[in-house]
C-alpha cells in the first residue's frame, strides 16, 4: 500500500476535517470509502504502519512481527486465557485474515429484534447492502475446479459421515487461485482505502488515537499521537462527525478512555477456538497451500469444523504444548494439516482499560461450563470427521494429552468434559462489545450506531453486532457498516435540505444572532421579526450541531441557519460570509458550565473569534449581551449600578463577561466596527430552560428559599423588554461604542417576585400553591458563594451552589441611561411577564 | 497518557531469551553449525522481539519472571540458570514447563511456541524439510 501521494501535509496540524474516521479495517475504510465519495472532506486514521502487505509474505513471523497488534500478543484473559490476533496495519485485519464471507444467518435478525430491539434490520433491508459489498469485493466460491488437496480431503471426510457442510465464499479475485497469492484477496488495501483515497480522503497511518474530545455532548475532535521516523507528536484533529471503527477490542477501548462508558465494552462475544493436527498417510498439501474451503455445519450455530493455515511454524507450535511426547510428528509435515473446532461463546466478555497507559486493554472472557462442553464436543467431532478423512493420528492443542489414534477415542470428548486447563485455544472472531439497537439497558448506539448521548459520534465496525452470529463477523460487519453510513448521509441530508434551502433565498444576511435557538435567542428573532420595518430582513442564526433549529425557521423563510459553534472559528467565518454592513447580536453565552473553564472557552475566546469574523466579513455592528456578574453585587439594596458602575466580577462567570466586555471595548476602539454592550440581569419568559421551570416548581410546592428578611433587591428583564433594547441598541446611530443595562422598569425584592408567581399561579392558572418558604438565614447565602469560589477555583461548578450564593445579594440596576438614549420603555410588568411565562410552561408540557 | 513503545530487553535478558531457546530448539533437521547459529540467532530475535511486544500490563510480570527463571536455580543448584550443565537445564526448564504453577507454564509456553513457530518457518529449516532420513531422528517419530 502506497499512500504517499494521498498521505496529509503533516505541518498542517492542527487540522479539520468533516469526517473523521478511527481505524482502516473492515468498518473503516467502507466508511471512509462512502462518505469521501460523497464529497465528504474525510480524514483516515490507523494506528498500525502503512505497509503493502503483499509484499510481505503471508503468515510469515515477518507478517506476524509487522502487521499484527502487539506481534499477536494479545492475550483474552479469564478461567483459561486464550490467544487473539488481529491486523494492526493499514488494512486492518483483513490482512492477515483468510477472507472468509458469510452473510447474516436469519435466526440473527430476529433474535436482534427481539433482545436489542433493532430498527431497520430484516433479513430483505440487508439482501441489497450484501450485494453491494460482495460485488465491491468480489466474493465467490471456488468450486470443485479449484479445489485444493486438502479441501478434497476434508470433503470427502464430511461427506463418508453424511453432515451437513458448505464452501464458504471468499473475498478473492481469481476463485482458482491460492487466497493468498498476490493480488487474490481483496483485502481493504485492494479495495475500499484506494476508493477513498481516490475520492479526496487524506489518511494517517501510524496515528495511534488516544481520546475523542468530547464537549457539551458533542464529539469535537480527537486527541492523537502521530509516529514518523522514531519520534512522535501530539496532534489534535478536529471534525464534525467522528465514526470509530477500530474493531470490537479498540473502539470500547477508545470509548472508555474518552468517558463514554454506557453499556460500552461490557458485552463482548467471542468463537472460542481449539485446533488440533491431523497426520495422514499421503500428502495433503496443506502446506504453502490455501486453507480448506470447506465449514462442516452439521452443528451449528454451536459448532463449526474447518481448516486453518498451516506451516511448518505453526503446526510446531500446536506441537509444543506437549512437545518432547509429539515432536516426532515433524517428520512428515507435508502429510499433516491443521483443523478448528469454532464454538459459539455464550457468555461475555469485558473490555477494560488501565488508566494512563495506552496499551493497558484488558480483554476479559470467562469460559463457562457450556463453552466447556461445546469446546469438548468440538474436539470430539472434529477427530471424527479427520478420521472419517482417512487421517492415521490426531493431535489435540491439549496440554498433558496423547495423540488420538482412533475415532472412539475422540467420540469419548462427547462423554467427559476435557478441563479448560488443559485446553491451549484461540479466537480471531470478536464482536458485541459495543451493541447497536434501542434496549437502553443493552444497547451503546442507537439501530444505525450513533453512540447514545451524542449527536455526532457513531461507531460502525464489529463492535455493533448485537450478539454473536456464530459465523465469521467480516460480511455482517461489512454489510451493517454499509447501512449504517449510508442511513447517516440521507440523515444529513435531511436535515442539511431544512436549512440549506432557506439559505439560499437569503443569500445575504441583515442581521446574525448567536445564541439563536436559546430563550433569549429565539424570542429575538421573533420580536425582529414583528417589526414591519424588519419583514424582509435576512437574519441568520448560528445553531450548533445537533440543535433543532425548527422553531426559527418556523418563524420567517428568511430566517437561515449556519452550523457552528463559538469554539470553532471556521464555522463562526462561515457565519458571518455574505454579511457586509450587518448587525451581528451576539446571545450566546455559557453561565452554568460543568466545568469552569468553559466561561473562557465561550464567553471570552469565543467572543474574540467571533468579533474578528465578523469583522473580516464587513459586519457594521454588533450588539453583545453581557451580564449584570461582571459588575458583581450591589453594596445596600437601596443602592443601584448605572453604567458608570466600576467592574467587580462575581466569581467566574463575572470574570468571564468582564474579559467579554473589554475585548468588545477594544473592538470599538480599533475602529473597524461598531460595538454596544447590553448588560441583562435574570431575565424570565417563554421558552425558558428547565432551570427556570424548577424555579416556579419550587415556589408552588413551598420550598422556594428566602434567605434573610427576603428584602434584597434583584433587577430581572422579561425577555420581550430585553429584545426591546436589543434592538434599539441595534438600531440607534448613538449607541456605538456605548454600554447599557437593559431590565425591567425596577427591581423587585425577592418577597415580591416569589409572591407574584404565587398569584399568577393561583389566580390565573387556578394552580394551588403551599404559600410557604424554606426561610434561611443570610448567611447561607454567604457560605454557599464561599463553597462556590472554591469549587471555582479547581475549575469545577455546581449551579446549585452558585445559585444559592446570590440569593441573599441585591443586584440591582438603573435603566435611565437606555431610556435616555435609546428611548427604551419596558412594556411588561412582572406580574405580565411571569403570566406569560406560566403559560408556556404549560402550553409546553412543563411540570410545574 | 504515556505512549507504548515497545521498551527493548537488557542484553542480560535477552540472554537469558537465547539460553531458553538454545534448550526448548530441537537437534532436526541437520544444520551446519553456521546454519545453526544464524537459526539460533534468528529465533532469539524473533522471541525477544514478541516479550518486547507484550501488552504493558504483562511485560514488566515477564521481564520479572526471566530474572526470576535465571536467578531461581541458585536455590536448588547452587547456579544460576546459565550456569549449570545441560541436564540439570533441561531438568529445570521442565519444572517450570510441566510444574503445577499456571504462571510458570505461560512463562515457558510462550517462549516455546513462539521459538518453535519461528525455528520451522526459518528459511534454512523449511528448505531441509520434510525430514525423512534425516540422521538425527526426533524422539517420538511415528
Amino acid at each position: 500500500m502506497t499512500a504517499s501521494p494521498h498521505v496529509i501535509d503533516r505541518s498542517g496540524n492542527p487540522l479539520r476535517a468533516q469526517v473523521v474516521v478511527i481505524g482502516s479495517g473492515a468498518g473503516g475504510a467502507l466508511t471512509a470509502a462512502v462518505l469521501a465519495e460523497r464529497d465528504y472532506d474525510v480524514i483516515l486514521l490507523e494506528e498500525g504502519p502503512d505497509v503493502d502487505t503483499e509484499a510481505i509474505p503471508t503468515n510469515s513471523i515477518e507478517a506476524i512481527s509487522r502487521l499484527y497488534r502487539n506481534g499477536g500478543m494479545t492475550p483474552i484473559l479469564g478461567r483459561q486465557s486464550m490467544a487473539y490476533v488481529e491486523g494492526c496495519c493499514v488494512g486492518g485485519s483483513t490482512e492477515v485474515n483468510s477472507g472468509f464471507w458469510h452473510r447474516l444467518p436469519p435466526d440473527s435478525y430476529y433474535r436482534w429484534k427481539a433482545d436489542y430491539l433493532l430498527d431497520g434490520f430484516t433479513p430483505e433491508m440487508m439482501e441489497d447492502y450484501f450485494e453491494r459489498v460482495e460485488a465491491d469485493l468480489s466474493v465467490s466460491r471456488s468450486g470443485r475446479s479449484g479445489e485444493t488437496r486438502g479441501s478434497a480431503v476434508l470433503r470427502e471426510g464430511i461427506e463418508s459421515l453424511g453432515w451437513k457442510y458448505e464452501e464458504v465464499p471468499r473475498c478473492q479475485k481469481d476463485p482458482s487461485a491460492s487466497a493468498f497469492g498476490p493480488g487474490v484477496k481483496q483485502s481493504m488495501q485492494r479495495t475500499y482505502i484506494p476508493r477513498a483515497l481516490e475520492a479526496g480522503a487524506r489518511m494517517i497511518p501510524n496515528c495511534k488515537v488516544r481520546k475523542i474530545a468530547l464537549e457539551e455532548g458533542r464529539a469535537v475532535g480527537v486527541d492523537a499521537v502521530v509516529r514518523e521516523g522514531g519520534r512522535s507528536a501530539d496532534w489534535r484533529i478536529r471534525a464534525d462527525v467522528i465514526f470509530v471503527c477500530c474493531g470490537a477490542i479498540q473502539t470500547p477501548a477508545l470509548l472508555r478512555r474518552s468517558g463514554v462508558r454506557r453499556n460500552v465494552g461490557n458485552s463482548l462475544r467471542i468463537h472460542p477456538m481449539i485446533k488440533a493436527a491431523a497426520r495422514f498417510d499421503h500428502e495433503v498439501d496443506a502446506y504453502d497451500a490455501a486453507i480448506p474451503i470447506y465449514q462442516v455445519k452439521e452443528f451449528w450455530p454451536t459448532i463449526t469444523l474447518g481448516g486453518s493455515v498451516f506451516t511448518p511454524g505453526f503446526l510446531a507450535m500446536l506441537l509444543s504444548d506437549n512437545w518432547e511426547a509429539h515432536q516426532g510428528a515433524m517428520e512428515g509435515c507435508h502429510q499433516m494439516g491443521l483443523y478448528h473446532a469454532a464454538t459459539r461463546g455464550l457468555n461475555r466478555g469485558s473490555i477494560r482499560v488501565l488508566p494512563g497507559v495506552d496499551e493497558g486493554v484488558v480483554v476479559r472472557y470467562r469460559l463457562n461450563r457450556a463453552d466447556q462442553r461445546n469446546l469438548s464436543i468440538g474436539l470430539a467431532r472434529l477427530g471424527e470427521l479427520l478420521f472419517a478423512a482417512g487421517a492415521k493420528a490426531v493431535y489435540p492443542s491439549l496440554r498433558s494429552f496423547p495423540v488420538l489414534t482412533s475415532a472412539e477415542q475422540c467420540r469419548s470428548f462427547l462423554q467427559t468434559d476435557i478441563p479448560l486447563s488443559a485446553m491451549s485455544l484461540s479466537t480471531v472472531h470478536v464482536f458485541s462489545s459495543c451493541p447497536m439497537g434501542e434496549n437502553p439497558d443493552l444497547c451503546a448506539t442507537d439501530s444505525f450506531g450513533r453512540v447514545r448521548g451524542f449527536e455526532n459520534l457513531h461507531v460502525n465496525d464489529a463492535s455493533l453486532i448485537p450478539d454473536s452470529p456464530g459465523v465469521n463477523p467480516q460480511g455482517s460487519t461489512m454489510a451493517i457498516a454499509l447501512r449504517n453510513v449510508e442511513h447517516f448521509l440521507e440523515d444529513s441530508e435531511r436535515k442539511r435540505r431544512l436549512p440549506g434551502r432557506r439559505e439560499t433565498r437569503t443569500p445575504r444576511a441583515d442581521v446574525l444572532v448567536t445564541g439563536a435557538t436559546g430563550w433569549l435567542g429565539t424570542a429575538l428573532v421573533e420580536t425582529l421579526y414583528a417589526e414591519p420595518e424588519a419583514a424582509d430582513a435576512g437574519v441568520r442564526c448560528l445553531v450548533p450541531r445537533g440543535m433543532d433549529a425548527s422553531p426559527l425557521t418556523a418563524i420567517s423563510d428568511r430566517v437561515g441557519v449556519a452550523i457552528g459553534d463559538l469554539r470553532d472559528p471556521e464555522s463562526l467565518r462561515d457565519f458571518c460570509r455574505r454579511a457586509e454592513g450587518a448587525t451581528l447580536i451576539h446571545a450566546a453565552g455559557i453561565i452554568h458550565p460543568r466545568r469552569t473553564r468553559e466561561f473562557d472557552q465561550i464567553n471570552v475566546e469565543g467572543t474574540r473569534a467571533l468579533l474578528s469574523a465578523a469583522r473580516d466579513a464587513g459586519v457594521k455592528r454588533v450588539v453583545v449581551v453581557s451580564s449584570n456578574s461582571a459588575i458583581g453585587c450591589n453594596p445596600r439594596s437601596d443602592h443601584r449600578f448605572d453604567e458608570q458602575s466600576p467592574y467587580d466580577p462575581y466569581l467566574g462567570y463575572g470574570r468571564s463577561k468582564a474579559e467579554m466586555e473589554r475585548i468588545v471595548t477594544q473592538a470599538q476602539a480599533g475602529g473597524d466596527i461598531e460595538a454596544v454592550i447590553v448588560r441583562a440581569p435574570w431575565f424570565y419568559g417563554p421558552h425558558q430552560p428547565a432551570r427556570q421551570t424548577q424555579f416556579f416548581h419550587m415556589i408552588r410546592q413551598g420550598r422556594f428559599p428566602i434567605l434573610g428578611d427576603g428584602n434584597q433587591k434583584r433587577s430581572m428583564a422579561y425577555v420581550d423588554n430585553l429584545c426591546q433594547g436589543l434592538l434599539l441598541a441595534a438600531k440607534v446611530p448613538a449607541a456605538a461604542g456605548e454600554i447599557y443595562w437593559i431590565a425591567d422598569e425596577r427591581p423587585y425584592t425577592m418577597n415580591e417576585i416569589v409572591d407574584t408567581v404565587e398569584d399568577v399561579l393561583e389566580n390565573e392558572f387556578g394552580i394551588r400553591c403551599r404559600r410557604t418558604r424554606l426561610r434561611l438565614p443570610a448567611i447561607v447565602g454567604d457560605l454557599a458563594q464561599a463553597a462556590d469560589g472554591a469549587l471555582q477555583a479547581l475549575g469545577l461548578y455546581e449551579q446549585r451552589v452558585h445559585v444559592l450564593g446570590e440569593m441573599n445579594k441585591t443586584i440591582a440596576c438603573s435603566i435611565e441611561k437606555a431610556k435616555v438614549e435609546l428611548g427604551y420603555v419596558p412594556r411588561f410588568s412582572l406580574r405580565e411577564g411571569m403570566v406569560a411565562s406560566v403559560r408556556w410552561c404549560l402550553e409546553n408540557g412543563q411540570h410545574l | 497518557m504515556k505512549l507504548h513503545t515497545p521498551r527493548r530487553l537488557s542484553p542480560s535478558q535477552r540472554q537469558i531469551v537465547a539460553r531458553i531457546v538454545g534448550r526448548v530448539l530441537p537437534a532436526r533437521p541437520c544444520l551446519s553449525a553456521p546454519e545453526r547459529a544464524r537459526v539460533h540467532s534468528a529465533v532469539t530475535g524473533f522471541v525477544a522481539s514478541q516479550i518486547e511486544a507484550l501488552p504493558t500490563f504483562l511485560a514488566l510480570p515477564y521481564r520479572v519472571a526471566l530474572v526470576a527463571f535465571q536467578l531461581l536455580p541458585a536455590l536448588r543448584y547452587g547456579r544460576r540458570f546459565d550456569s549449570l550443565d545441560d541436564a540439570s537445564q533441561a531438568a529445570y526448564l521442565t519444572l517450570w514447563s510441566e510444574g503445577p504453577l499456571a504462571p510458570a507454564r505461560d512463562f515457558t509456553k510462550l517462549i516455546r511456541s513462539c521459538a518453535l513457530l519461528a525455528y520451522f518457518d526459518h528459511p534454512d529449516v523449511r528448505s531441509h524439510l520434510p525430514m525423512p532420513g534425516d540422521p538425527c531422528p526426533m524422539p517420538g517419530a511415528p
